[in-house]
């Protein structure tokens, strides 16, 4: 019997989460239906910090939703928005992950 | 005793919860990829989601014309069988046939969803439904040659069976192909999508909306994930399903790859669809009877 995988469960539903609210704020901040390479300041505090807090071992692997959730909230802006915001983010946590795994041998 | 019998409800619904977010999700990415190589920027990947719970709490009301309460217990049925194919397939790994039978049970959603609307629209889709089972037909001889190689349909079995042998896709290439024509002949804007084309509107869904149209709706995101999940246990096996993490990753690869296709690919007209799938039927039953006459 297959377990029910409540970490992944929690990793997934805070990403909706934090997509649903980084939408939310994009349809209230900006009017233009689709504009690339404008950066938005909070957009990016939030993926710099999910990014930083995806390799952070925090206890009972809480550090996963947590991350999750913050970059969950450029993930989910309106198309065009919040693009370069999560790639920043994305590649924080990939050099985090890969760094501490380097530290870790 | 009445707790474990609690915990296995909540089981229950945290699996649900979990196989219709991701199905959810990949179905966006599905629609994101196709959209990104059209040259379109496509809706944000939690579109899909969204949208079921958008219409989750809309107000329903009934079509002057819609046939009760067919057209309300179809929804319903609709979410039961992709349930029980989760629980029965993914979570208890039972037998393939099983599953099968609840594949069949979906073609009767599609087709009673589509009659009880009343709708000229629904009806087509009905009716495209019962061709579209011509997607099903490759399935049979799938795990007639399945069965020949591993003498046994039970999941776990084949799962176990691979764990020793390696994966069954380098021994059933043709095999694993025909199951992926059927996973891909239930892709949304798919060349054999027939039954959801958009010359009959939204097919047999047409005139379901707000809640049934939700649950609907769940009840596909659901199926997705079975689906690749089935393919990934059959055909790749504990390489990829024993880590929910890896097989979250097999899942993306594979809707990618069925996004590409389905965004290079033109819908087929409803004849060429089902000939081109009974055309793979009859090439994977000639591969069936040569294993079974050559051993």
């Amino acid at each position: 019997m297959e377990e029910v995988p409540y970490h992944l469960l929690c990793c997934i539903a805070s990403l909706v989460i934090g997509g649903f609210l980084g939408l939310t704020y994009s349809y209230n901040r900006y009017l233009k239906p689709y504009v690339e390479r404008c950066i938005d300041r909070w957009a990016l505090l939030s993926a710099i910090l999910g990014g930083v807090l995806f390799s952070l071992p925090l206890p009972y692997g809480i550090n996963y939703p947590l991350s999750l959730f913050l970059l969950g909230v450029p993930f989910g802006m309106r198309p065009g928005y919040g693009r370069i915001e999560l790639i920043t983010g994305v590649s924080i946590a990939i050099l985090g992950y890969l760094i501490r795994g380097l530290i870790g041998r | 005793m009445e707790l474990y019998n609690l915990k296995y409800v909540m089981d229950a619904l945290a699996y649900s919860l979990y196989a219709f977010l991701v199905g959810g999700l990949l179905l966006g990415l599905h629609r994101k990829i196709v959209a990104r190589i059209q040259g379109r920027p496509g809706p944000p990947i939690l579109q899909y989601i969204l949208h079921t719970l958008k219409f989750y709490f809309k107000e329903i009301t009934f079509p002057i014309t819609a046939g009760n309460p067919l057209y309300l217990l179809i929804a319903l049925m609709s979410i039961t069988v992709w349930m029980s194919a989760l629980y029965l397939g993914v979570v208890f790994n039972t037998s393939l046939l099983i599953l099968m039978g609840l594949y069949v049970l979906q073609k009767i959603v599609e087709h009673g969803c589509g009659l009880s609307s009343g709708s000229p629209y629904g009806k087509l889709g009905g009716v495209r439904s019962v061709f579209s089972a011509a997607a099903e037909v490759p399935l049979f001889t799938v795990m007639g040659i399945i069965y020949l190689l591993t003498k046994s349909l039970i999941i776990e079995d084949i799962i176990r069976y691979q764990e020793i042998h390696g994966p069954i896709i380098f021994q059933l290439p043709f095999a694993a192909f025909a199951f992926f024509v059927l996973l891909l002949s239930k892709a949304p804007n798919s060349p054999f999508a027939i039954v959801k084309d958009k010359s009959i509107v939204s097919g047999y869904l047409t005139e379901h909306f707000g809640i049934l149209e939700s649950l609907i709706m769940i009840a596909d995101g659901i199926a997705w994930f079975v689906l690749l999940w089935i393919f990934l246990a059959v055909f790749i096996g504990p390489l990829v399903v024993s880590d929910p993490l890896m097989t979250l990753l097999g899942m993306v690869v594979l809707t990618s790859l069925i996004s590409l296709i389905c965004a290079l690919t033109p819908l087929l007209t409803p004849n060429h669809s089902v000939m081109i799938q009974i055309l793979i039927s009859a090439l994977a039953l000639v591969d069936l009877l040569h294993r079974i006459f050559m051993g």
